[in-house]
């Protein structure tokens, strides 16, 4: 439903561009200050000796960086309980501080319904927990339709979501000031995918509106956003986002051919740089359980853009091996095209695995969304799926190396859906 | 990069967002070119002391503003005020966001300069009470009585607006502005 925010955004869209203005106000401070220039002769030097006395008060203040704290440390060190209270107060556009992570909830604990409304929020380092009230999310009245993420910066200071609207935005918390970077429709947004890069430099964007996996056609309006310039650079052919590296070229989504029988499966992943151009490509032998249909695989690549880790059923051709059916972690080396680690992780007779990609610490550790749902017997005697239960989860850094396993994160009531800032957390190595 | 290409660097980046507000200000295409182009001259005559682009554009923005509310070369915005407002938008299409635009617009153009800028800051810029007012140099309280001064009118020009009012309620209780 447009409410009065949608409506005044959607009216601003209808502004003109910009043009010559640049242009044309240069020319009139030009003139303004050819007719006043002993005046502003008189404050410049005023001025410079103002900036003068500002900076010798700056020089004599310590620097601190607001997202640390005095020693340093990072916020979170190791198996840390989060408490998720029932409410949360609007974000403010005062300075909030940095944000931890940012998730979303059921708007209504016992909301019976299928697709309960979701509510956005973060929660800063000083563990306040905040509403971020317009970015688009499920409703009632739109139940499971937009399932686009608020997600953090590497060091927390900002955050991108997506508003009802089809506005992406960024939004710095300590200003209080709202970027906006572009427009979809809203049919796009249904299923978003946001990527910082781990310098907090770049941003990839994927909309993969209706059809989630996105391997049909390129996704309309694939994104990578400078956020130094704000420039974008248009990326649509390559498909679907597996994040952003911090400089080096990235593997970036699926690049698809159909079988004969009509099956798309992937053959390559394309490997594009800052500029959005291809400059090679990963073998899709490679993605997790060897699966050359890509249903279920998700990603993301190290900030120095050399490992890709990646999700995925294991469905590979032999039925006698021990992992089949087991789910796949992945760490593609993408400059030499190999497998360089790969680790398995088994079902219970009696729980679901849960397994999530949350992103990169730094180059040799992962955050990952780990844990167990139980299964119960289904009350439905028509039905003998499972019936979902209890679900017990944690963040954990997961050394690339050895797959050994670090708590960071519990919970005391599990968000849907999480963005952590890695910048943040410790590497649990 | 000298002062002038680091000027016209600045308005490449923010100048769109900042044409948004002039827009939603004026409501309309030349008024807002003109109102950005006045504030944007005041930003490059102080250029060589504003330096960095994010005080240039918090400069850009309380020029924009306060040039708008003292604005007196335009006497009224270039919407005829009306009674009788559009048929609410039934669905999502095009027609009806066209008509949803110009319900909003020709509301806002009922309002008087101070009440259009309170309400376009707390409600499309997301400002706080405390950030208005300072934007606009006045006082708080006075922010919040043309906050609600301004939803009270827009609320009396009929069911669509106050339908899409039901939003920002939440945030000024009707008598209350704050």
């Amino acid at each position: 439903m447009t409410r009065f925010r949608d409506a005044v955004h959607d009216l601003a869209e209808q502004a003109p561009p910009v043009g010559e203005l640049a242009e044309r106000a240069l020319d009139g401070a030009r003139r303004k200050h050819r007719r006043a220039l002993v005046p502003a002769a008189a404050a410049a030097m005023i001025a410079a000796i103002s900036a003068g006395v500002l900076l010798v008060s700056m020089l004599a203040v310590p620097v601190q960086d607001p997202l640390r704290d005095n020693a340093g440390d990072p916020k979170i060190t190791t198996d840390t309980l989060i408490d998720i209270p029932d409410t949360a107060p609007r974000l403010p556009t005062d300075d909030v501080g940095a944000a931890l992570m940012a998730y979303s909830i059921n708007c209504e604990k016992d909301d019976p319904s299928e697709f309960p409304p979701q509510c956005w929020r973060i929660m800063t380092t000083d563990r306040k927990h905040w509403s971020v009230s317009d970015a688009a999310a499920s409703t009632h009245q739109d139940p499971g339709a937009i399932d686009s993420p608020v997600v953090v910066a590497p060091i927390g200071d900002r955050i991108a979501y997506v508003r009802p609207n089809g506005t992406f935005v960024i939004r710095h918390l300590q200003s209080g000031t709202v970027d906006e970077i572009f427009q979809w429709t809203r049919r796009e947004i249904s299923f978003l995918t946001i990527s910082w890069s781990a310098n907090g430099r770049w941003i990839v964007v994927t909309p993969d509106g209706g059809d989630v996996w996105g391997f049909k056609e390129p996704t309309p309006n694939a994104l990578l956003v400078d956020t130094d310039t704000m420039d974008t650079v248009d990326i649509s052919a390559y498909g679907r986002s597996f994040g952003v590296s911090n400089s080096k070229p990235f593997p970036f989504g699926f690049e698809t051919s159909t079988s004969a029988r009509g099956i798309p499966r992937v053959d390559a992943l394309p490997v594009i740089d800052h500029a959005g151009r291809q400059v090679g490509a990963v073998s899709a032998k490679l993605l997790p359980g060897r699966q050359r249909h890509i249903d279920g695989v998700t990603g993301k690549v190290s900030p120095d853009g050399r490992v890709l880790a990646a999700i995925g059923t294991n469905y590979s051709d032999q039925q006698d091996d021990p992992n089949y059916g087991a789910t796949a972690l992945t760490f593609i080396d993408v400059a030499n095209n190999r497998v360089a680690h790969e680790y398995f992780y088994h079902d219970h007779e009696h729980t679901w695995l849960v397994l999530q990609i949350l992103g990169w610490r730094d180059n040799s550790t992962l955050l990952v969304m780990l844990g167990d749902r139980q299964l119960k017997a289904n009350p439905d005697p028509e039905d003998d799926y499972p019936y979902e239960g209890e679900l017990e989860i944690s963040v954990v850094g997961l050394d690339v190396e050895t797959g050994n396993r670090t708590p960071l994160i519990r919970f005391s009531d599990y968000p849907n859906q999480l963005s952590l800032a890695p910048g943040l957390l410790d590497s649990g190595g | 990069m000298d002062r002038d290409d680091a000027f016209r660097q600045f308005v490449a980046v923010r100048g769109a967002t900042l044409m948004r507000v002039a827009y939603v200000l004026t409501g309309d295409s030349y008024f807002a070119e003109d109102l950005l182009q006045i504030a944007l001259t005041k930003v490059a005559g102080r250029w060589w002391r504003i330096r960095s682009p994010e005080k240039a554009e918090a400069y850009a923005r309380t020029a924009l503003y306060r040039e708008y509310v003292n604005w007196r070369r335009v006497k009224r915005n270039s919407e005829a005020p009306t009674e009788v407002l559009p048929e609410p938008a039934e669905s999502e299409d095009f027609a009806a966001e066209a008509v949803q635009r110009m319900t909003i617009g020709r509301a806002l153009a009922e309002l008087t300069r101070r009440q259009r800028a309170v309400l376009i800051l707390r409600f499309y810029e997301d400002r706080s009470v405390e950030q208005t007012a300072e934007l606009l140099g006045c006082s708080t309280g006075t922010v919040k009585s043309q906050t609600s001064v301004a939803l009270a009118h827009l609320r009396r020009l009929g069911p669509e607006l106050a339908h899409l009012l039901s939003d920002i309620e939440a945030d000024v209780p009707v008598g209350g502005g704050s």
